[in-house]
């Protein structure tokens, strides 16, 4: 039997942004959210992308960090930075090739999503799945979320040569074995004209800071 | 009388201010005293959620999973609810407006001036110089007790409320069509259903919950036709978004009629058995080819035949509707054209065939049956109707003599605030200044009012203009029923006390009574007390709640009405056996295409339609101070198409102008793919200068009396603005919910 | 790639060998105990367990920070910083802002105060409790400092045997604060963990996070050391010595096992932590040179040296971010490298299932 873990599908996303408002409550990092929502490209669509920590099974983000102060745990959560060691470095927040984890310059710290480890550990699913109102966030164990879809959870994706496997599954066509960031369709090159909805968001925004 | 002369004194002391932290900020070592099982207090699909009280306060959330409707799902505004409760804006105290600006007053004062004056006033220009204005935001105690307060502690004639906005095109679609006024059928169906027709209804912005029964139903192998001149979150997910011109939803539904006919979809056994009128519509219905409603609506003749065989041939099926087709001069024949198309193909009264309104405000449906409406008493009986006259006149003990007769609608009552005709305002709940259609002259009634008093818990665009304010409650500090949108009964829940010297609202409007001297017929202790006198005031009609008890609620999750005796466990299906017509059938309606009332021309060359956003809710008193939904939208903007923008040489981001005959108003240009090319989009959640119903047509549907927000004629104007839209500048912090000071 | 890391050749002695260092870690400890306690002659033999365990631990603490040195982005950083902070004509300044950065960050910990207060508080009275300990204790223990009676003056204290300062009166509160400077350190630091336990017991996020062995047993561990001293100081104070052998003993077996426990869980961030002066030191200096622009929406999210050095690190740790358009994914920011993964995501064909039709982007 598979662990519980987060299903994301895109495509059901409404881009309610209810997950960020409700990542703050979560104990760990109370009062900030730890997920994005981002527009694909609004002049287009409406479609958005909802971001959380995909947690990879080997994770960049740990490996690069100085202080090694992100851990795994048994269960293969990627945890936020251990608070007495973190330095404020920031390489995982732009080492992390989902664009996830997030850093506060004044606190020295990396926060990032640990699947609601305040919630799992009681028993209790995590607030975004909770909450989101379409499913475009769901946890659960893998056989129990499959039958209720008709599209196929996928845990790999490929940024350029490099192959990234993950704890959370993302919700793609039943023929698709992967997601791969690597050509012109997924919008490597120059960005021709972004709606300002997408672009003028803060530089925080573009640098994760919290 | 009462202008708004020292706006910035108001928005110092009452904001709007962005406030972000529960009570005492976000901490994680809270120990949580009790957590409160209640409902959400905003849309009508009342999610149930939890709130987490510590010491007095309202401190956080937790879903509420075991609720059936909405398994602990929330909407971002659900999630952030919360925050309004100890929000620093807060009235807390009643505020007298002297000289201009608000001064803090006792209650005694205030109740004896509002008496004193109310009384003067009705000496001298008679009982109906007062108007009692409403708002289904209230639980259906309140609202019925509005209703009670108008006729008998006022004796006035003039009461009406914000559903008048909202719901009254579908009421009264819903009651020509079917004889009664409710969702068909429980949102639990929807699953069942193959294909859902879902007409004007931005489904994923304004009821995100309905969202889990779609993608439940599209699990299930279904497949959605949305038909919205914008290409909505929900249209994008759809599988045939018709994007039809604003307006023209009729064309598009007698031409699905015209191919279900000649592809012989039709259920002619349903028709000939339950249903009356069919003939006239079939004619009708025979003219608009699909070519003929393409030409009109400008939704392609092909996609118009694919959405009618698609849901012409599935087995099961419903049609949903919202604001985007009942907010027109012509929205109940709109509600109407989409149920011939129910009944046509017999889709209703069985698990996953069906119809339903989608409601918006939260309490929409319970706060329209029971007597707030001006035309309407308890249990949706009629105030024209001398038998319903005497019923309810005997449940208050009264001469069916004393009841005043039916009022006005909204839109009519505050156009005879303006000519002077009523001189007294009692509104509560309800936000005029943002949700009325062309805003100019709703400040114009406003001003004329002689003596103008509001209850609200925020100090609101309207309150702005009072002249007594008076502080209510929100959800939290009181308890209460609300009826959703598929017409289910539910419990909200006290967690804690007013804050200051905030009154809960019925208490309000009993003491008014009582010292208007009237107190012998407002005696009621507690919401239960008024509760139960309600249950036996809607007993026996057509919306009859008698056997609903805050007990049976609690036991069941919600019951659904009618539900008319102790034992009945409510009505969640209508229409399986009989219509609630005397004659057991549904009525066709032959309807004619005649579009918007005010069409484009060379002046006014572009359609301007309103709506709303995810992140705001209604006229946003509540949600726009807030700072985690302003953030993601900080104020309105004007959607454009490319092709539009071209024209006018207008940049993506640009501030322009947009000018109705009523008024205009500048905002950012949203250039998008996803509006049609001869239409534009305001969403309308802001007031004042920001406020999109200073374009809006205040023309009215004659049969709802619903105002023309969905359609109207407006042209855009460049203004060489340099100013940035508020989202570029600055996403976090700033009061970018509020009009800039000093303009 | 000259200045790849990978390129280096290993020297035939590896100085970095962790262990070589540990080892001559703790032997030069010794020499400086020896020397500094003057051939011993001034060494405090009932210290002996506590000078053996500190010796030890040092080796062990340099060991560990050795092996810490060996992660490349570690590595990376230690070098950049040493290199810029050596860097020609702007080394003053450099001085300057490591000073400013130290006293922002060790001294002040103002970063602690944005995260909590009541954490700064309790951070500071434990931190502060131990560096006054160490500062009285250490000296003491390696024989570096002792004291001489002279006949009524009082005590005089001498450092590496040489004398230093006058001899300090017994009822002089310099010298009252001096004995009992071990006593106020243990106050300190059992307030402080007092707060730190009174966190963990009940903030739902700490309460889920923590493990016991890595957080709890350090709080416990250093407020039985306080407790058992200041225990020490009552017997011998007002209870003539009662069991004073007993509790000297257990507080020296506690001592030692902090001692041991340094390399380890949290307490290691205490050595670790000073190297935040040198990150922020390659922070500000690559915020002063040439910035990265992301490729996709031009906006300016980083150094490009800092960038660049990550590039070599992600690679070096076996990742091969490298696009068919020659950019390498940590060239792009954040926001875009989320964006790109929903392009990429949208443009999944749906061969098989219609269940996505328009449901990504456009209709049709």
């Amino acid at each position: 039997m598979r662990q519980e873990t987060m299903f994301v599908d895109p495509q059901r996303c409404i881009g309610c942004r209810a997950c960020g408002a409700a990542c703050r409550e979560c104990s760990t990092h109370k009062g900030y959210s730890m997920i994005f929502v981002d527009y694909i490209d609004r002049s287009e669509t409406t479609a958005t992308m909802p971001t959380i920590c995909m947690h990879c099974n080997e994770p960049t983000c740990a490996q690069v960090c100085p202080a090694d102060a992100i851990k795994q745990d048994e269960n293969g959560v990627v945890m936020t930075a251990l608070k007495p060691r973190c330095l404020d470095c920031r390489n995982c927040v732009n080492a992390c090739p989902f664009g996830v984890p997030k850093y506060n310059s004044a606190m020295h710290l990396q926060m990032k999503c640990d699947m609601c480890y305040d919630r799992t550990a009681e028993g209790l699913k995590p607030m975004c799945a909770s909450v989101c109102p379409t499913g475009a966030l769901t946890f659960g164990k893998y056989e129990d979320v499959v039958p209720l879809r008709r599209t196929k959870p996928v845990n790999i994706h490929v940024f350029g040569n490099q192959r990234v496997e993950t704890k959370v599954y993302l919700m793609l066509p039943t023929d698709a074995e992967s997601v791969e960031v690597n050509s012109r369709d997924s919008g490597i090159d120059p960005a021709i004209h972004e709606s300002w909805i997408d672009t003028q968001v803060e530089d925080a925004d573009k640098s994760n800071e919290f | 009388m009462s202008k708004v002369q020292y706006l910035d004194n108001i928005i110092d002391r009452f904001g709007p201010h962005l406030h972000d932290a529960p009570d005492g900020g976000w901490l994680a070592d809270r120990t949580i005293d009790k957590t409160v099982s209640t409902h959400c207090p905003y849309c009508g699909m009342q999610c149930g959620m939890k709130l987490l009280v510590e010491d007095k306060k309202v401190v956080g959330l937790e879903p509420r999973y075991e609720f059936p409707v909405n398994e602990g799902r929330l909407c971002p505004k659900g999630v952030t609810a919360y925050l309004q409760v100890h929000h620093p804006d807060r009235l807390q105290y009643p505020l007298i407006k002297r000289n201009g600006i608000f001064e803090r007053a006792s209650w005694e004062e205030a109740f004896d001036l509002i008496v004193s004056k109310f009384k003067a006033l009705q000496e001298e220009h008679g009982k109906d110089s007062i108007a009692v204005y409403s708002g289904s935001s209230l639980t259906t105690e309140k609202t019925y007790l509005v209703g009670k307060f108008a006729r008998l502690g006022l004796g006035t004639r003039y009461v009406d409320y914000n559903g008048r906005l909202c719901m009254a095109s579908a009421a009264a679609g819903n009651k020509k069509a079917f004889g009664i006024d409710r969702a068909a059928n429980p949102w639990s169906d929807i699953p069942f259903a193959e294909v859902l027709i879902i007409a004007g209804a931005n489904c994923a912005e304004t009821f995100p919950i309905i969202n889990g029964f779609l993608w439940r139903q599209r699990d299930n192998g279904g497949s959605w036709i949305v038909i919205d001149p914008r290409e909505t979150p929900t249209a994008r997910q759809g599988d045939i978004h018709l994007q039809l011109r604003p307006g023209t939803d009729v064309a598009v539904t007698n031409g699905i009629l015209n191919v279900l006919i000649n592809e012989d979809l039709i259920d002619q056994a349903f028709i000939d058995s339950r249903t009356n009128d069919w003939e006239a519509t079939r004619e009708l219905a025979l003219k608009f080819t699909p070519d003929v409603a393409s030409q009109i609506s400008g939704v392609p003749a092909e996609k118009i035949v694919r959405a009618a065989k698609l849901y012409g041939r599935a087995k099961t099926g419903m049609v949903m509707h919202a604001r985007g087709i009942e907010h027109h001069s012509n929205g109940t024949e709109n509600v109407l054209s989409y149920i011939n198309l129910v009944l046509a193909t017999g889709k209703i009264g069985s698990r996953g065939r069906g119809y339903g309104t989608i409601t918006g405000q939260g309490n929409g449906q319970g706060g329209r049956e029971h007597g707030q409406k001006a035309d309407q008493l308890p249990g949706y009986r009629m105030i024209t109707d001398p038998e319903h006259r005497k019923y309810i006149a005997g449940v208050w003990g009264i001469e069916e003599s004393e009841l005043p007769e039916a009022g006005l609608s909204a839109v009519e009552v505050f156009e005879k605030m303006r000519q002077g005709e009523i001189r007294g305002l009692l509104s509560i709940c309800s936000n005029m200044m943002v949700s009325l259609p062309d805003t100019n002259k709703v400040r114009e009634s406003l001003e004329a009012v002689e003596f103008n008093v509001c209850i609200d818990f925020f100090m609101s665009e309207a309150a702005r203009y009072a002249d007594v304010v008076l502080p209510g409650t929100t959800w939290a500090e009181d308890e209460g029923t609300t009826t959703s949108g598929e017409g289910r009964v539910i419990k909200i829940n006290k967690a804690i006390d007013p804050p200051g010297e905030a009154r809960r609202d019925w208490e309000i409007l009993q003491e008014i009574a009582r010292r208007m001297g009237r107190g012998k017929f407002f005696g009621f202790n507690s919401p239960r007390e008024i509760w139960d006198e309600l249950r036996v005031a809607s007993k026996g009609g057509s919306a009859d709640y008698y056997g609903i008890t805050y007990e049976k609620i609690e036991a069941q999750d919600g019951v659904f009405w009618p539900c008319p005796t102790e034992e009945s466990t409510g009505t969640p299906r209508l229409f399986e056996e009989r219509f609630a017509h005397p004659d057991g059938k549904a009525k066709f309606h032959a309807i004619e295409y005649k579009g918007a009332a005010e069409k484009p021309d060379d002046e006014y060359p572009l359609i301007f339609t309103s709506g709303r956003i995810v992140h705001q809710y209604l006229s946003g008193n509540q949600t726009r101070r807030i700072g985690f939904l302003v953030q993601q939208c900080p104020e309105p903007f004007v959607e454009i198409h490319p092709e539009t923008a071209l024209k006018y040489q207008i940049n993506d981001g640009e501030r322009i102008k947009v000018v109705s005959r009523r008024g205009e108003g500048v905002f950012p240009a949203l250039v998008v793919n996803t509006i049609r090319p001869d239409t534009i989009f305001i969403p309308y959640h802001w007031g004042e200068q920001l406020a999109a119903n200073q374009i809006t047509n205040a023309v009215l549907d004659p049969t709802s009396k619903i105002p023309e927000f969905k359609a109207c004629a407006a042209r855009i104007e460049k203004i060489h603005s340099r100013e940035l839209p508020i989202l570029g500048k600055d996403r976090k912090g700033r009061d970018a919910s509020e009009v800039q000071k000093g303009k | 790639m000259e200045n790849d890391i990978s390129a280096e050749t290993p020297a035939r002695v590896n100085f970095r060998n962790p262990t070589l260092l540990g080892l001559a870690a703790s032997a030069l400890l010794t020499v400086l105990v020896i020397v500094g306690s003057r051939n011993l002659e001034n060494f405090d033999s009932a210290l002996f367990g506590y000078t053996i365990a500190s010796i030890v631990a040092f080796g062990a603490i340099v060991f560990r920070y050795a092996v810490w040195l060996q992660r490349p982005a570690t590595r990376t950083y230690f070098k950049r910083g040493l290199q810029l902070f050596f860097q020609k004509r702007k080394f003053a300044r450099n001085a300057a802002q490591a000073a400013k950065t130290l006293a922002t960050n060790l001294v002040e910990q103002r970063f602690i105060f944005k995260r909590s207060k009541t954490r700064w508080l309790m951070h500071g009275l434990i931190m502060w409790g131990c560096i006054l300990a160490a500062l009285i204790t250490f000296p003491l223990v390696f024989g570096w400092v002792h004291f001489k009676l002279e006949g009524d003056m009082g005590y005089r204290p001498y450092l590496f045997g040489f004398p230093a300062g006058p001899a300090l009166e017994g009822r002089n509160i310099t010298a009252w604060l001096m004995f009992h400077g071990l006593d106020i350190s243990a106050v300190l630091v059992i307030a402080g963990c007092a707060i730190a336990i009174h966190r963990r017991l009940k903030d739902r996020g700490a309460i889920a996070q923590q493990q016991f062995l890595l957080d709890f047993v350090p709080h416990m561990l250093l407020l039985a050391i306080s407790v058992s001293g200041l225990m020490l100081t009552a017997s011998s104070l007002w209870f003539d010595g009662y069991m004073y052998a007993f509790i000297s003993l257990s507080h020296q077996a506690l001592v030692i096992m902090t001692l041991f426990f340094l390399p380890f869980g949290k307490l290691f961030h205490i050595v670790q932590r000073p190297a935040s002066v040198g990150v922020e030191l390659y922070q500000k200096h690559s915020q002063e040179m040439s910035q990265a622009v992301c490729p996709r929406c031009h906006s300016v999210f980083a150094g490009q040296m800092w960038i660049d050095d990550l590039k070599k690190v992600v690679n070096k740790l076996g990742y091969d971010y490298r696009m068919e358009n020659g950019q390498t994914l940590q060239d792009y920011c954040p926001r875009c490298k989320r964006i790109m993964r929903g392009l990429a995501y949208a443009a999944i064909a749906d061969r098989s299932d219609k269940v996505f039709a328009g449901t990504r982007g456009n209709i049709e």
